[in-house]
Parts: C-alpha cells; sequence; structure tokens
C-alpha cells in the first residue's frame, strides 16, 4: 500500500511538471496505475489501494482526499467486478481497463462534486494516459508476478 | 470481508465524507503527507518553462501609487481624530455580523475604548474594547443596539441653521440602519439628505465634528398629514457604507504609533499543480497562518486557505476585499469585484490595472480588467507567479 501510494504521488508530481511544459492533455500515467491496481490488486485490499491511490493523487492535485480516495474506491470496484472478462496477459487489457477507470473516475469525480459541492476532478489527461498503457502493460504485469499479486489468467 | 475489514470500509468512507465536506482539521491532516513529494520537488523544481517577468515589472509601480493615493483617500477629507490624537490606519482582521462588530489589528497600547472608526471621512463606529496586550480593538459599528449615542446635525446650507439630533443603535430596523432621536426641529431633511458628527466638544465629547454619518430616510408623507413629526421616530439614517466589506480604516491613537506585520518566506511546490491552488513548503510551524495574503515581489499570488505544521495551500482565485482599479489617467477607484460595490455610474475600462495593498507591503499588482460580466463584475486577466522563486506570506 505504501509503494502504491509512493507511487501514485511520484507519477502525479511527474504528470504536474510534464503539464507546466506542454498543457493539461499530456497523458497522466496515473491512470495506469489505477488500472494496473484494479486488475491485480487482491479483492480484499481494493478499500487499502483506493486509499493510498486517492490520498497520492490529492495530495499532487491539492483537492480534499475524500473526493478522490471515492472516486479511486469507485473505478477499482467496478474494474475488479469485471477482473474476469480481461486476460491480464495480454498488453491491450491494461490499456481496456485504464479507460475504464478514467470513465468511471470522471463519472464519479462530476457526481460528488456536484452532490458535496467540493471540486473533486478527474481531468482529458486520464483518457490521454490511458494511450500509455500498451507501454506498461508488460512491466505492470512482471511487478504483479514478482509481488505475488494475482497473476492468473482468466 | 471480516469484521475488520468492513469497519475500515465504513470508517474510510465516513472520513471521505468529511473531507468532501471540508472539515478543517481533517483537511490539515490531509496535508500531513506534504513531505512525500521532497524527494523529486529537489531534483525538478528549476526543470519549469522561463517565466516572463516583464509584465509585472511594468505594472509593480503603478501599483504602489495606486495603493499610496486609496490611503490617502481612506484618511478622508477631514481630520479624523481629536485634538492631540491621531488617525492611524489599520487593517480590519476580524468580522462579526452577528455582533455588528469588527476587530482592527493595531500598533501596541496605542488605542483606547471610545476611538472613532472612519473610512473615508465617514464614521464606521467606535471602539468598544481593546485585547489586554493592546494589539487587537473591537469596534462597535454604528446602528449596534447596545452603541453610544452619537451628536450629529444636518443642514440644507451652509450658512443655514443646522438641525441637530442624536444617532442611536436600531435594533429593528434594516442591518446598519440608525435611529435618529430628539431632533432640535420639526423640519423634514429633503430626500438622501446627508448627515455627519456635531461638536459637542464643550459637553466634555470628544468626537471628532463633520465626519459623516449617513444618510437621512423619512417615510413617505401621509395624505392629509398627521405625521408625528417632532419625534424624529420616523426618520432613520443610512449607512453610506458597507463596513464588512472594508479592509482599511483609520482609527484614533497616539501620534506616530506604528504597528509591524507578520512575514514568513516559502517556496512554491513546483510538482503540484491545480487550476487555483498553489502549495507551499512552510506551514503554521514557520509562522504562516490561514487568511494570510501570499505575495511575491509586488504581486499578490493568493491567500492562504488550507494549513498544516509542514505545508499550506493557496487559494489564487480569491481576491481581497478592496480591489484598486486604476484607469490610465491615474484616477483609482476602490471596489469589489461586483457591480454593487462600484461607485454610481463608475465602469472598470479594459486593461485598467487591478491592484490591492496592505500595509507593511505596499501596493500589489493583481492583473489587468480582462473584460465586464453582468453576474461575475470584473474579469480579470492575473498575472502568474514565478513558481522558481520563494514567496512570502504576510498576516496582519
Amino acid at each position: 500500500m505504501i509503494v502504491l501510494l509512493a507511487l501514485a504521488v511520484l507519477m502525479g508530481q511527474l504528470h504536474a511538471l510534464g503539464a507546466a511544459w506542454a498543457g493539461a492533455f499530456v497523458p497522466d500515467p496515473f491512470v495506469c496505475l489505477a488500472a494496473f491496481a484494479g486488475l491485480y490488486w487482491p479483492r480484499r485490499g481494493l478499500a487499502g489501494a483506493a486509499l493510498a491511490l486517492g490520498l497520492g493523487r490529492a495530495l499532487v492535485i491539492m483537492e480534499p482526499a475524500g473526493g478522490q480516495v471515492l472516486c479511486a474506491w469507485g473505478a477499482l470496484l467496478v474494474l475488479a467486478s469485471q477482473r474476469e472478462a480481461f486476460d491480464r496477459g495480454r498488453p491491450a487489457t491494461l490499456a481496456a481497463a485504464a479507460l475504464l477507470v478514467a470513465v468511471t473516475w470522471t463519472v464519479l469525480a462530476w457526481l460528488l462534486a456536484l452532490i458535496s459541492g467540493a471540486p473533486v476532478s478527474a481531468g482529458l489527461s486520464l483518457f490521454t494516459g490511458a494511450a500509455l498503457a500498451p507501454l506498461l502493460a508488460r512491466p505492470a504485469h512482471r511487478a504483479a508476478a514478482f509481488a505475488r499479486l494475482n497473476v492468473r489468467r482468466s | 470481508m471480516g469484521d475488520k475489514g468492513r469497519a475500515f470500509g465504513v470508517a474510510l468512507f465516513a472520513g471521505c465524507v468529511l473531507s468532501l465536506g471540508g472539515l478543517s482539521p481533517l483537511r490539515s491532516l490531509e496535508q500531513g503527507l506534504a513531505p512525500l513529494l521532497q524527494p523529486l520537488e529537489g531534483l525538478v523544481s528549476h526543470w519549469l518553462p522561463a517565466h516572463d517577468a516583464e509584465p509585472l515589472a511594468v505594472l509593480r509601480e503603478p501599483a504602489e501609487q495606486a495603493f499610496a493615493a486609496w490611503q490617502r483617500d481612506v484618511r478622508g477629507p477631514v481630520r479624523a481624530a481629536s485634538p492631540g490624537r491621531d488617525a492611524l490606519l489599520v487593517p480590519v482582521v476580524g468580522r462579526d455580523r452577528e455582533r455588528r462588530e469588527l476587530q482592527l489589528a493595531v500598533p501596541p497600547g496605542s488605542v483606547e475604548p471610545d476611538a472613532a472608526v472612519c473610512h473615508r471621512g465617514v464614521l464606521i463606529g467606535l471602539v468598544t474594547a481593546v485585547s489586554p496586550d493592546g494589539v487587537l480593538a473591537t469596534v462597535s459599528l454604528l446602528g449596534q443596539p447596545q452603541a453610544r449615542p452619537v451628536a450629529a446635525e444636518w443642514c440644507v446650507q451652509p450658512e443655514a441653521r443646522p438641525v441637530s439630533f442624536l444617532v442611536t443603535g436600531n435594533a429593528r430596523g434594516a442591518e446598519g440602519t440608525m435611529s435618529v432621536e430628539a431632533p432640535s426641529s420639526s423640519v423634514r431633511p429633503p430626500a438622501n439628505q446627508l448627515a455627519w458628527t456635531r461638536d459637542v466638544s464643550a459637553l466634555g465629547d470628544d468626537l471628532p465634528p463633520h465626519l459623516l454619518l449617513g444618510r437621512l430616510a423619512a417615510p413617505a408623507e401621509q395624505p392629509g398629514g398627521g405625521l408625528a413629526r417632532a419625534s424624529g421616530a420616523d426618520l432613520a439614517l443610512l449607512p453610506l457604507l458597507d463596513a464588512y466589506a472594508i479592509d482599511l480604516v483609520t482609527v484614533e491613537g497616539e501620534p506616530g504609533a506604528m504597528r509591524g506585520c507578520r512575514h514568513a518566506g516559502a517556496r512554491v511546490f513546483t510538482t503540484c499543480r491545480a487550476g487555483r491552488t498553489l502549495r507551499l513548503d512552510a506551514g503554521s510551524g514557520a509562522g504562516l497562518r490561514r487568511g494570510d495574503w501570499v505575495v511575491q515581489d509586488g504581486l499578490f499570488v493568493g491567500v492562504i486557505s488550507v494549513i498544516s505544521p509542514w505545508s499550506a495551500l493557496v487559494d489564487t482565485e480569491t481576491l481581497p476585499a478592496t480591489l484598486l482599479v486604476m484607469s490610465p489617467a491615474g484616477e483609482v477607484v476602490g471596489c469589489g469585484v461586483l457591480p454593487p460595490s462600484w461607485p454610481a455610474g463608475w465602469q472598470p475600462g479594459r486593461g485598467d490595472l487591478v491592484a490591492a495593498g496592505r500595509l507593511g507591503v505596499g501596493g500589489l499588482v493583481i492583473g489587468t480588467v480582462e473584460g465586464l460580466d453582468d453576474d461575475d463584475g470584473i474579469e480579470i486577466a492575473r498575472l502568474p507567479p514565478d513558481l522558481t522563486r520563494p514567496v512570502m506570506a504576510v498576516g496582519p
């Protein structure tokens, strides 16, 4: 969980730096990290993973952590519920999972912002970030195997 | 899922809801993770696109001039202090609408109860209490039911005999409305007649004379007459200013008394980015406080909105209560963003300088007028700060 938090912070910071140079549409690799957690993280630990991802992202984008944690939790639950439909060994799988995370995150962020009035953002960079998924799919699968996460093919 | 897992889930959900609700201690706690940002920040903080400092350099001096003009304006056209006292410029640091009070940060030990508090020649209230250390004065606004009576007068022409009366608090009227009592004449004032303080020093009241108090308002005359005109009870005095929108006033105090303001340096995290927020690498442990202004080389950056011992978040969209809009001809108008706060018949022009000012810091550039909107008022093209240079948090 600590590693997930540190990675979420690191990816957020790198994206912020990239956005300073090239604008807000720079791909955000965070969405791939969330897709990785949704595909491989043990179901029992999804709440903890959502806490780590949400806290890390909220820290970088300076929003109330509650909104980002709820978005992460919702996105991970949706993705984990569809886990069996994904063939986790294929490069396109992480991209499809990242797109699903981006869509869920965006819808939840819009709803939470509407209900609470607090800033809860998703951003188009999550969608462009899914484009990085084919590059990251193989390292992600290897990392999951190394960390003894659930790498069984459905 | 076991009982522990379920309890963790419930606690997490409750925490998220409280965080979204803006619970201040929780928001501060969230910032406790800020040291996690430091490793990468230290490596890449200088890898940013070059910053164009020229627009700020051009506007800095006009902003100083605007604030100097505003300070003269706040002091007003008439002397706002009794003989032997001085009208000290001080900032408003607290507002209590329920008790109709303001709090002022004053030079230590220089202000006493019953001192007059004015803004641009208008008496807005009197000091009713001073903190034990003498640095905080509580002001009861005129119109507050417990406020002491003030001797006032009005007359139509300078050489005419003035009508004197007492201004007292009004518990029943609209907020800020004052009652008129014991008028010396039953003559009704013309519409929108101004009233001002009367010299009653012979009676032992040293309140400075000729300070504006408000506009007299009388109900429309009933057909056939029959109003109890002599009582004055039907007259009311309407305030000239919204006292809660003012952030700089004068208060009677010891001549030459000065007070410093709180400063603390900080750096902006370059690897945290959001539309309207910046993160500072210093927090309450370094002397920063919520509500402090964050400035950089004469630029107003924003206001600290969330603070923890190690970090602070700066809201860059919050603006000072008083904006100083300066036209190319050098005319300075103090106003708010929205049209109701603008002087009658005045509108800012596109490209006008928008500045602000704080005692101890001077004039600060905010940006220029980009456009006008019926709902949102002045649209400002803000100047961005240079994220690679340090900023300064300034408290009252």
